[in-house]
């Protein structure tokens, strides 16, 4: 692969580095979900047609759209937070379903099967690591926090965070929050890159593939999800040669193999801490 | 007041395949406890397979037929057991099977795709009697009485098996405490294997009916069906495998309907939107009593 | 005295079993106070209820004054109620000093908006809850260094993990399912102190405890139960004069030698 090549291709690494992270925003929490592909639809129409069609500038397009994806976070989590695990995936899932349908069929709004244009200006290293760096600021603050605390009781064990006055559904509104917020920036940024939207660019595809970096880099720590994202963009390009097109077996085998091996993931602090903890009695025995 | 007749009876047909991929995608949902996303594509490879029995080797179809069931049913024991056997022996969680089901999901459409191609052909024409039969002004075709009777069949005798042989009541031990069942005498890893077999080649079973009855076998066939076999789950409830069948069909006639009457392109969204509801609406309905740990 | 904890009529079944039926209890504001019962008595039970992880087919739960009974864990853990677990329950992946500290959540106040931008507030609660957290671990007694991993520790440290993850929320109430199981005498002991030390602070401690010597040196008041109902109400020793009560614990033909050694136990 030549330069240009791996320049778009890390560009693209770092939009499903922020996706990654919008499904960790949730997971953190204890929630599967795939919303942040809704989320990501949602905002990147919304940002084509208030720039091309109501004409404002791009990065007003890309507040309103973190904005507004807050919000559909909010509605969202009003929405799903009541089901249980299973059934609370299976709803984000639809929602990434109905999403599809609503492309197809808002065709003023969309341009419904044949797609819609979206301005490049944002589609640069410089917006790209912007969003990313703060997204992952935010979510390295709030690691010892308050919240970051609770959200990983909740995560750990739901019920013994409730006995310790947590609400697990305010915790989880918070995640969909974040959320939303990310996955919106991250639905701009890919429109961006593209300059090119249709029904089938935010669609079960995508969330499963992010679904998968997240597992990968690691769902314990915010680190992970970047890392995910990275080796999960750029491995199927190194693969291209030798797998031609079919290079999501591997991808397929990958996941299978994580989950059943490292089911922590690569970024895992536990293991670290294991390891430290080992050491240090090494030295003291 | 016929083509009203003629739509239920067109929404029924399309509805079985529904409820037959939904009953498959049930057992393993709620006896098992896992949202298995590759269960769409045991119904391609059954389709696929099929196909190619047909075509290929010659087969007459209700042997292909055969032969596609069983390799789907194979195929759903393979991946339990690479996938997730290893899981449930660590007893890893709810969210870990989802994830390996993904995984699998991924790579099972990509070797069909990389196995049979892109393109989308269909079942000879000569596969089954192929002409229609005229009743009361109703026009009905073979394939669509064969879909119905086959769910219908399915659905009655999982139900009964589950509910009145050793077979129902080892998978009730196993899913209601896989350990202490083993400890009852119940052959835990035999009647996994034995679920994860029946739920598998149901789905290959609706994928034949659908590839037949909708003129196209291509290796995405099983993914449609699954959107509409899940919705029929939720639709219709965790407790009872008869619910999902009784769902899949009113989704089926809800489609034909609402394609006739709203619009063909707001077809899977008014079904998607009937699924978000209920989730929304009736949670407590699909999962139970509210889950309570014990401490 | 007034009472901390006022329980009435309370009934739970399961399935067919009714493992609580028709329990009274009233535990003393500033007690502490034992919850004694063979194995499956429906100790845990009551204590699920009290706490909120189980809702009570049956009967009131008062806390302070307050009906409890219905409502979310979480919002009886808000009127001053913490808990430990028979089977211990920590967070896997989290060391000792982010498990303790995560009990203080209902104490800290820090927005969101203030920990993204790590606003003086925020630092300050930090450091707070971090000098809190180290000063908890010293006095329930953890050898083990704050960084450690709570699940590597030691049977003894993680249960003094849990007493002091539930401290760390201010409790007004503090339930202890068995939290000597597993401990040897000195360590039990040391639990029984800290026990004192609690109640001169003013709280309210409740004991699920199979250790006879530690209730009797330790517990004001028990409550015997036996197949969910209850025998026995009083001190220790007033219970176990007994008849009915014997038999729960030792069978009908009474075992004359463990009885003996329970009398010794009790002389101390
Ligand atoms: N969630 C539950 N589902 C079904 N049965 C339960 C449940 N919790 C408790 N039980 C049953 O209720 C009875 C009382 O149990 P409980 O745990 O309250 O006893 P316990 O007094 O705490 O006993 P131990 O000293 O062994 O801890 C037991 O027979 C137990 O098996
Ligand atoms: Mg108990």
């Amino acid at each position: 692969m030549n330069l240009a090549a791996w320049n778009t291709t890390l560009q693209f690494a770092g939009v499903s580095a922020i996706f990654a992270l919008s499904i960790y925003a949730s997971l953190w929490t204890g929630v599967l979900s795939l919303a942040p592909v809704f989320f990501g639809a949602v905002s990147a129409f919304t940002f084509g047609w208030v720039t091309l069609t109501v004409g404002l500038p791009p990065v007003a397009g890309l507040v309103l759209a973190a904005a507004g994806g807050g919000l559909l976070g909010v509605l969202t989590a009003f929405l799903v937070l009541r089901l249980e695990s299973h059934y609370l995936a299976m709803a984000t899932i639809a929602l990434v379903l109905i999403g599809r349908v609503l492309v197809l069929n808002m065709e003023d709004f969309t341009g419904g099967v044949a797609g819609t244009l979206a301005p490049g200006d944002l589609g640069t290293w410089l917006w790209c690591l912007g969003c990313l760096g703060l997204a992952a600021y935010v979510l390295a603050r709030l690691r010892g926090s308050r919240f970051g605390l609770a959200a990983s009781a909740v995560r750990e064990d739901p019920a013994v965070a409730q006995s310790l006055g947590i609400n697990p559904r305010s915790v989880q509104l918070v995640g969909f929050v974040l959320s939303g917020v990310f996955g919106g920036m991250a639905g701009v940024l890919q429109a961006s890159f593209l300059q090119f939207i249709g029904p089938d660019t935010f669609y079960t595809h995508l969330g499963f593939t992010t679904l998968a970096a997240v597992v990968l880099g690691g769902a314990f720590h915010w680190l992970g999800p970047i890392i995910g994202a990275v080796v999960f963009t750029a491995l199927p390009e190194l693969l291209r040669g030798p797998l031609g097109e079919f290079d999501s077996i591997v991808t397929g085998l990958l996941l299978v193999v994580i989950i059943i091996y490292l089911p922590r993931g690569l970024v895992d602090l536990r293991r670290l801490r294991l390891l430290r903890g080992r050491g240090k009695t090494a030295v003291s025995e | 007041m016929t083509l009203v007749i003629q739509q239920l009876v067109n929404g029924l047909a399309l509805g079985a395949v529904y409820a037959l991929f939904g009953v498959g995608f049930a057992l393993i949902l709620t006896k098992m406890g896992i949202l298995n996303v590759a269960h769409g594509t045991f119904a391609t490879w059954g389709a696929l397979v099929a196909y190619f029995a047909v075509a290929d080797v010659g087969l007459p179809f209700p042997l292909a037929l055969v032969v596609g069931v069983v390799a789907a049913g194979v195929i759903g024991v393979l991946t339990d057991l690479v996938a997730f056997e290893p899981l449930r022996r660590r007893n890893a969680g709810l969210f870990a099977p989802i994830i390996a089901s993904i995984g699998m999901w991924i790579l099972l459409l990509t070797v069909a795709q990389a196995v049979f191609g892109a393109t989308a052909t269909s079942f000879p024409d000569h596969a089954v009697p192929s002409g229609p039969i005229k009743f009361a002004g109703l026009v009905i075709l073979p394939a669509q009485l064969l879909n119905i009777a086959a769910a219908l069949l399915v659905a009655f005798g999982l139900h009964l098996a589950l509910t009145r042989t050793r077979f129902g009541a080892a998978v009730r031990a196993i899913s209601a405490d896989p350990r202490s069942a083993t400890i009852v005498g119940v052959n835990a890893a035999r009647t996994l294997r034995l679920v994860a077999f029946t739920a598998a080649a149901i789905a290959g079973l609706a994928g034949v009916l659908a590839g037949l009855s909708s003129n196209n076998v291509s290796f995405d066939l099983g993914e449609a069906l699954l959107l509409k076999g899940f919705a029929a789950v939720v639709v219709g409830g965790y407790g009872d495998i008869r619910g999902a069948a009784l769902a899949g069909f009113m989704i089926g006639i809800l489609e034909v309907v609402s394609a006739q009457y709203i619009s063909s392109g707001f077809r899977d969204a008014i079904t998607f939107g009937v699924l978000l509801v209920i989730l929304v609406l009736r949670p407590q309905g699909m999962f139970g009593e509210r889950k309570l740990a014990r401490a | 005295m007034s009472n901390a904890i006022e329980i009435e009529g309370l009934v739970k079944t399961f399935g067919g079993l009714r493992a609580v039926a028709d329990v009274d209890l009233r535990v003393p504001q500033g007690s502490i106070y034992g919850l004694l019962g063979p194995n499956g008595a429906g100790k845990t039970t009551v204590l699920n209820m009290i706490s909120g992880f189980l809702t009570p087919d049956q009967g009131v739960i008062r806390v302070h004054g307050k009906e409890t009974h219905g409502l979310p864990p979480h919002r009886i853990a808000r009127e001053g109620v913490s808990r430990t677990y028979q089977n211990i329950r920590l967070f896997p992946g989290m060391t000792v000093l982010e498990t303790v500290a995560t009990g203080a959540y209902q104490r800290r106040r820090s927005s969101i908006l203030g920990a993204v931008l790590l606003s003086r507030a925020e630092r300050r609660e930090r450091a707070e809850v971090t000098a809190k957290a180290r000063a908890l671990m010293e006095q329930v007694g953890i050898t083990a260094p704050p960084g450690a991993l709570a699940e590597t520790l030691s049977y003894g440290d993680q249960r003094r993990v849990e007493i002091a993850r539930a401290l760390a929320a201010e409790p007004r109430v503090l339930l202890l399912d068995e939290p000597t199981a597993g401990m040897n005498d000195a360590e039990s002991h040391q639990v029984g102190e800290l026990l004192l030390t609690l109640r001169g602070q003013g709280l309210t401690l409740v004991l699920i405890e199979h250790n006879m010597r530690l209730v009797e040196e330790f517990c004001d008041q028990v409550t015997v139960m036996n197949s969910g109902a209850v025998l026995a109400v009083g001190t220790l020793a007033a219970c176990l004069e007994q008849p009915d009560v014997r038999e729960a614990y030792f069978g009908k033909r009474s075992d004359a030698r463990r009885i003996e050694t329970l009398r010794r136990a009790r002389r101390g």
